[in-house]
């Protein structure tokens, strides 16, 4: 076999996947599917026959701008499903823009406190609910979105800066500043891994949410297409 | 609903709509904070009874008071002391737009879910001192576990993406020719492990026609098999890399045993575990070790 170099995860990997493990099996704990099922439901089923609620569009929400972190509303999102995602939880993303980088991008804030990938990084911010920005789960954003959501903060330029040299670290492969090695998460290698289930529920959320601004989002790509089975 | 309900009801949803306006519990009425403070206090003690419930040998937090439940809940969610900062509560209020249910349900249904991630992270901040090490304990339950230090193991670096593509074309052959031949409760055991269910579930007993424990063995036999197979093949390379190969033929017959599945010619039964099982996977690491 040719030969394979390996990297092995610092210390601060070890112990950020050890908590994300931490919180993963504790939300399995405390979740119940029916209770679940019960409160996500309550509220939606008028949104399959009644228009996407557009009326209480806030001034402030009119224009998407890099460096925006946003709560998603729910109820909006033309075409909705019994359980949309956008109101079985809160869902905060940041927004990165031209200025920024090529493309418009939404960046989902993670649910849990720790980083589960090398694509995700700990910001430390103090409210759990944004903490991780998942990086990996970046999507080009549509505009409508600003419709869709509330303005609820702004990252710092510090903040911004490292959430491009991961993006860049996930999407081409440069080099992850050494800074940064401590707030990212371990490579994801083993196929049971649930960090792959994870992955995979997140992913499909935000498809769905995005699925729901675009008549003809069949192939609605991740801003960084998956690396193949390989996960960096 | 009988007219006291009704009247309850009516001041339960006249406590969150108070509390909507102002900037904080503190400046509601008492009875609007009497009625929050409950609330909060009431799914706060279902969620941490449902983890003491789950972890009796565990040590478990003692239940807050209602006034901390209540600031666990808003300091979860608050960005910043502004109205924009604490928009979650139009979030909450926007749920009963357009919506037959009562408001109320609603409000409540969207706060419990909030409570949710709040007490998991109360119990992340209490519990991670003294070390409970809940996954770990959870992963010893399942029987035939991942081991955790695989988890923890070293990955390829992504600059060897040479290399790798290599390996990933030598797994794709050897999961091939042991995909071709492995049996149906075996297939069903690959197609599991991917949605993240357990052999044991009914569901997949059932696509798979077998009881629990002879799935099991035979989905160790037909992981033995692979090992050995590896070990012959690759004896003098480190053993490192055997387990990097290893761990991409499991994925690719993973990956197989899910179009598989799909395929016209595969019976109904795995079809409706692929329908029923995209609602139920746990995502619970049910996979066995793997040592080659």
């Amino acid at each position: 076999m040719p030969t394979l170099n390996l990297r092995v995860p610092v210390p601060a990997q070890h112990e950020h996947l050890d908590q994300w493990l931490w919180e993963w099996e504790l939300d399995r704990v405390l979740t119940d599917p029916q209770e679940q099922d019960a409160c996500a439901s309550a509220g939606q089923e008028p949104l399959l026959s009644g228009a996407p609620g557009l009326s209480a569009v806030e001034p402030e929400a009119s224009s998407l701008r890099s460096g925006q972190i946003r709560l998603l509303r729910p109820g909006l999102a033309g075409v909705m499903s019994q359980r949309h995602p956008a109101a079985d939880r809160l869902r905060f993303f940041a927004v990165l823009g031209p200025e920024h980088c090529p493309q418009l991008l939404l960046i989902p804030f993670s649910r849990f406190a720790s980083p589960a990938f090398p694509a995700e990084l700990l910001l430390g911010r103090e409210p759990a609910c944004m903490r991780v920005l998942c990086v990996w789960n970046s999507w080009q954003i549509v505009p409508d979105m600003a419709r869709a959501s509330w303005l609820v903060d702004e990252l710092e330029a510090g903040e911004v800066r490292d959430v491009l040299a991961v993006l860049s670290h996930h999407e081409h492969g440069t080099a992850l500043p050494a800074r940064l090695s401590e707030r990212v998460g371990p490579g994801c290698w083993h196929p049971a891994d649930p960090r792959k289930m994870y992955k995979r529920r997140e992913a499909g959320v935000w498809r769905e949410v995005l699925e729901g601004f675009c008549p003809d989002a069949g192939s609605l790509p991740l801003a960084a297409e998956e690396p193949g089975p390989y996960e960096k | 609903m009988n007219s006291k309900h009704a009247d309850i009801a009516g001041q339960n949803l006249s406590a969150w709509e108070e509390w909507r306006e102002v900037c904080a519990l503190e400046g509601c009425a008492p009875a609007a904070r009497q009625a929050l403070l409950g609330f909060a206090a009431a799914r706060f003690r279902l969620y941490l009874g449902r983890y003491a419930g789950m972890n009796e040998a565990h040590w478990c937090p003692r239940m807050p008071e209602p006034e901390s439940c209540w600031h666990f809940f808003e300091s979860h969610v608050t960005v910043r002391a502004t109205r924009q900062g604490k928009r979650y509560k139009e979030w909450l209020f926007a749920r009963t737009e357009h919506s037959q249910d009562p408001a109320l349900d609603v409000i409540q249904g969207g706060a419990t879910l909030i409570m949710r991630d709040v007490v998991r992270e109360f119990l992340r901040h209490e519990l991670l001192p003294h070390r409970v090490s809940l996954p770990q304990a959870m992963l010893e339950d399942c029987g035939m576990q991942i081991r955790r230090d695989r988890l923890f193991a070293a990955c390829p670096d992504p600059e060897s993406q040479a290399a790798l593509r290599e390996y990933e074309a030598l797994a794709r052959d050897h999961a091939e020719s042991l995909f071709r031949d492995a049996p149906l409760p075996v297939r069903v055991a690959l197609l599991a492990c991917s949605m993240g269910l357990p052999l044991s579930h009914d569901l997949v007993q059932e696509a798979a026609g077998r009881r629990k424990s002879a799935l099991h063995s035979g989905f160790r036999d037909w992981l033995r098999r692979m090992a050995c197979m590896l070990q012959a093949d690759y004896r003098d390379d480190p053993p490192e890399c055997r387990l990097t190969l290893a761990l991409l033929v499991l994925d690719q017959a993973q990956s197989m045993a899910g179009t598989w599945a799909m395929a016209p010619a595969t019976p109904a039964r795995v079809k409706a575990l692929v329908a029923h099982g995209r609602r139920v996977g746990s995502g619970t690491v049910k996979a066995p070790c793997l040592e080659v």
